[in-house]
Formats: structure tokens, sequence, C-alpha cells
């Protein structure tokens, strides 16, 4: 009874708002309600993500200037989570739960829902050419932030690989002995210990340049709060919506 | 900042040896008190500006969390890769909460290694009576917190042989450490009975140099560097957590590798 009153309450809503826009007729109520670009498990998952990413990466040059890798380059005290290696490391080691709870939920989520695969391919070479060309001479196409052109496909993926990458050589330095099998296929402890902070380069890296690009495109970043235009079944966003 | 861990310059042991006498009549500076009261005064006040209380115990409390995981990820039964003996570093790199220059060396005819706790045997051990038991050789890795590590070969009494020679109670929860420099530890009971769990008393062949722990060193494998108290002068098998130097400043207690 109450499902009814609501399907009713809906298709009203629908219709008087097809009134006020003069689009009679040409959406039906399950179009009404279609998925958004960033449903809320991605828009939850990706502000957690954010938050926990910032602990580990300033958590971890506290923990790295101890005893650097690059000779002569620190993190000052500002750039460091936690005020001395100590507090850095229990940070660190709080924060990597709930980057590998967060993470591993929006893996399956990615896999499962089919948001990998409808967004982030497929990646054809000659686009990411044409995208490096035409972001050069300033022609960023944003217009339908829905689609992901070339390069951000290819930079999501990296980003995506070095958040595990940065957990497996993470447990490999974690536990050397308990996951010695893993310490040697990457290379032994030291070796480890590098790519670990590699990965850290690249995903801050990533950070600089995703972050940049939502400033100058904000809606990007509106999207990712309030969860962005709906989307056509196809995945793509209704032309009505696009600005 | 400069490590706590580790001073700047490698020690020399054979320059250590020629200045004993002189090392021993130095003051340690008032470093270890220094220390022990700004440790005091942190864990009196319990907080500082950037570092509010609730989130420091916050911290504690899941780094007490994930010493009960790492506990559970110990394997008894895993072995530490072994390296072979032409790659052990000589001498060994130094690391304590003080300068290799303020190392109190400890003289082996006199000193005496207590036994206590959940114990049947509890008389006192000298370094001949350690050096009479069955010794086990292991070249393995040194891995500190801080990231640093090398390889080291280690010369001593397997703990659980030890434990067992005591009587001690095998199902107490914990293994505690005292040392002459002011540097208490404990370990779980499992990682003490690790089969590359040594009282050490050589290295690379040799009798331990003063400044990595003569006449006696805790060497574990399956421990972060930081667990592995020198110039052990007591041993407690007990069931009560009584904490160690890094542990009170905030590092975890676990420290598994």
């Amino acid at each position: 009874m109450g499902g009814k009153l609501a399907h009713r309450r809906s298709l009203m809503r629908v219709s008087m708002r097809h009134v006020k826009t003069k689009t009679l007729a040409v959406e039906t109520p399950s179009v009404r309600t279609g998925r958004r670009l960033h449903p809320w498990p991605i828009r939850i998952m990706h502000w957690v993500n954010a938050v926990v990413m910032l602990i580990m990466i300033t958590s971890g040059w506290g923990i790295y200037d101890d005893d650097v890798i690059i000779r002569g380059f620190h993190f000052g005290s500002f750039w460091r989570l936690g005020d001395w290696a100590a507090w850095s490391l229990n940070w660190h080691f709080a924060g990597m739960w709930f980057l590998v709870i967060n993470g591993v939920v929006y893996l399956a989520y990615g896999f499962v829902s089919g948001r990998f695969r409808e967004k982030l391919l497929p990646i054809r070479p000659t686009e990411v050419v044409q995208t490096v060309i035409d972001t050069l001479h300033f022609k960023i196409a944003h217009q339908d932030i829905t689609v992901y052109n070339a390069v951000q496909k290819l930079l999501y993926i990296i980003v995506i690989l070095a958040g595990i990458s940065q957990v497996i050589t993470g447990m490999a330095i974690w536990k050397p002995i308990q996951f010695s099998e893993l310490v040697w296929l990457l290379g032994g402890f030291q070796t480890a210990r590098v790519l670990h902070f590699a990965g850290m380069a690249v995903i801050v890296g990533f950070l600089i340049v995703h972050v940049a690009l939502a400033l100058l495109v904000p809606k990007t970043l509106w999207a990712m709060i309030a969860g962005g235009p709906r989307l056509k079944p196809s995945g793509h966003a209704k032309q009505s919506h696009v600005a | 900042m400069r490590s706590p861990f580790r001073p700047d310059l490698p020690p020399d042991a054979a320059a250590l040896d020629d200045h004993k006498p002189l090392i021993r009549s130095l003051e340690r500076r008032g470093l270890i008190r220094g220390g022990l009261s700004l440790g005091a005064l942190v864990m009196l006040t319990g907080c500082d500006v950037r570092r509010p209380e609730a989130v420091e115990s916050a911290l504690l409390a899941i780094s007490r969390f994930n010493d009960g995981v790492q506990a559970l990820l110990f394997d008894p039964n895993k072995l530490a890769p072994t390296y072979p003996a032409s790659m052990i570093l000589r001498p060994p790199k130094f690391n304590a909460y003080y300068d290799v220059m303020d190392v109190r060396p400890v003289n082996g005819a006199t000193w005496r290694l207590e036994v206590s706790g959940l114990v049947t045997d509890k008389r006192a051990w000298t370094l001949a009576d350690l050096q009479a038991l069955p010794q086990t050789s292991m070249v393995i890795k040194h891995i500190c917190v801080e990231g640093w590590s090398y390889i080291g070969g280690w010369t001593g009494v397997p703990l659980r042989l030890f434990l067992e020679r005591v009587g001690a109670d095998l199902r107490a929860k914990y293994v505690a450490f005292k040392t002459a420099d002011d540097y208490p530890s404990i370990i779980d009971m499992a990682s003490a009975l690790h089969p590359q769990t040594l009282l050490a008393l050589k290295y690379g062949g040799d009798t331990l140099a003063d400044p990595f722990g003569y006449p006696m060193r805790l060497r574990t494998a399956v421990k972060l560097g930081y667990k592995n108290p020198k110039w052990v002068t007591a041993i407690e098998v007990t069931n009560k957590y009584s904490g160690g130097y890094w542990e009170s400043l905030g590092f975890p207690w676990f420290a598994g590798i």
C-alpha cells in the first residue's frame, strides 16, 4: 500500500516537473530515478579514501625522515603527521586498516557493479596521444563530466594499481619474516621499502593533478559530493542534464 | 632530527677496547637521566599541543589491537631467511637511545644473569655457565623500525633451551629483560621460544664487543631491532606486562616482523 502511494507521488512529482520544464512525455519515472554519475557508495568511499590517503602519506613521511632513502631529502615538520617517529608509526598502523577495508570494498564494488568496465575501459593508445596533444593546446574537454578521456582513464587505473601496490609492499615491510616469500618476490627488504616510497610518489603525483583539475572544473568536485548528473542506461549523462 | 636509534658514525670496536678504562670512567652525560625525565613528563601531562589526549589514546588502542593481530600472524615455525657468513657486516651497526661514546662496558668476570618469576631454578648464571650450554649460530637480518637493516652473525644459547634449563613455565605470557643500560624490554613467550631467538654471546665468531652487548644480549630474528636488549642482567618469566623503553614512549609493544 505504502509502496503504491510512494510510486504515485513520484509520478506526480515527475509530471509536475515535466510541465515546468516543458519536456513533456520524454522521460519515464525509471529514467528520472536513474543512477547518478557517482552513486553514494562511491562518494563515501572516495572521501574516506581521501582522508585516509592523506593520513598514510603524511605519517609515512614522518617515518621516512628517521632513515631517509634519498640522501639529504627530508620532509619538514609541517608535512609530517605525528610529532615524532613513534606517533607517525601509530598513525600509519591505524590508517592502514581503513585504507585496506575501504580499498577492498571499493574494488569489489567497482568490479561487481561494472563501474570499472564502464568508466575506465577501453583505453586506446591513439586517444591517449590525442588527449595529451589537446591538453598541451589547453583544449581540455570537460563538457560531459560523465565520460572520462583516455588520459583520465589511464591515470585512474595507475593510481588504483599504485594503491594496491602500496598495500602489498607495505605488508612486505611490516612483516618481512612472516611474509618473507613476498619480500623475496619484491627483491628484498630494502627494495620493497624503495617500492613503497615510489608508490607514494606516484599517488602524490596523481593527487596534485587530480586536485588541480577538480579545482579547474569545480562541477566535478560538486559531483563527487552531490552525486552529479543522472545517467541514461548506457552510462552517459542524459542530454537534458548536461550544461 | 637526528635519529635516536643510530649515531652518525659506526663505532670501531678496536678503538673502544683501547679506551675501555677511559670510557668506563665517563658519565653518561645525563642523557639517560634527561631522556627518562622527558619521558616521565610526557606521561605525566599525557598530551601536548600537537597530540590531543583523545587522539593519542585512540591511536594507542589501535596499536594494542595491532599487537593482537601481530601475535595471530606470528607463525612459531616460520624461520627468518638466513645468509652466508661472508655477508656479515663487521662491525655491526650500533644502535641505542644514546651515543656509542656513552656506552658503559660491563665486566664479564663479575657479571651475573639473574633469573626470576615463573621458574623452578632461580640461581644466578655466570658467563662461563652460559658458555657451557649448547650454542647455536645464525646469520640473520637486523631490521630497525626506522627502515635500515644489516646482516649479522650471532652465536649463543637458544632462549628456549635456557628457559627449559631453568624450569620456566612455558605457558607464561611474557619473558621480560632488564639490562645494564636501563633498557627494560619484554617479549611474548611464542617469540621467546622461536628457534631464532638467542641469548647471544658472540658476533661473527668473536666475543661480543662492548658496544653490542658484552657479555650477553638478546638477539631475535622475529622482532624489530628495538626488541633486542643488550647487556642483559636479568630475565623474568611472567604473566604481567612490564613495558619497555621505547614502548613507554609510544612505540608498539609486539614489534614482530
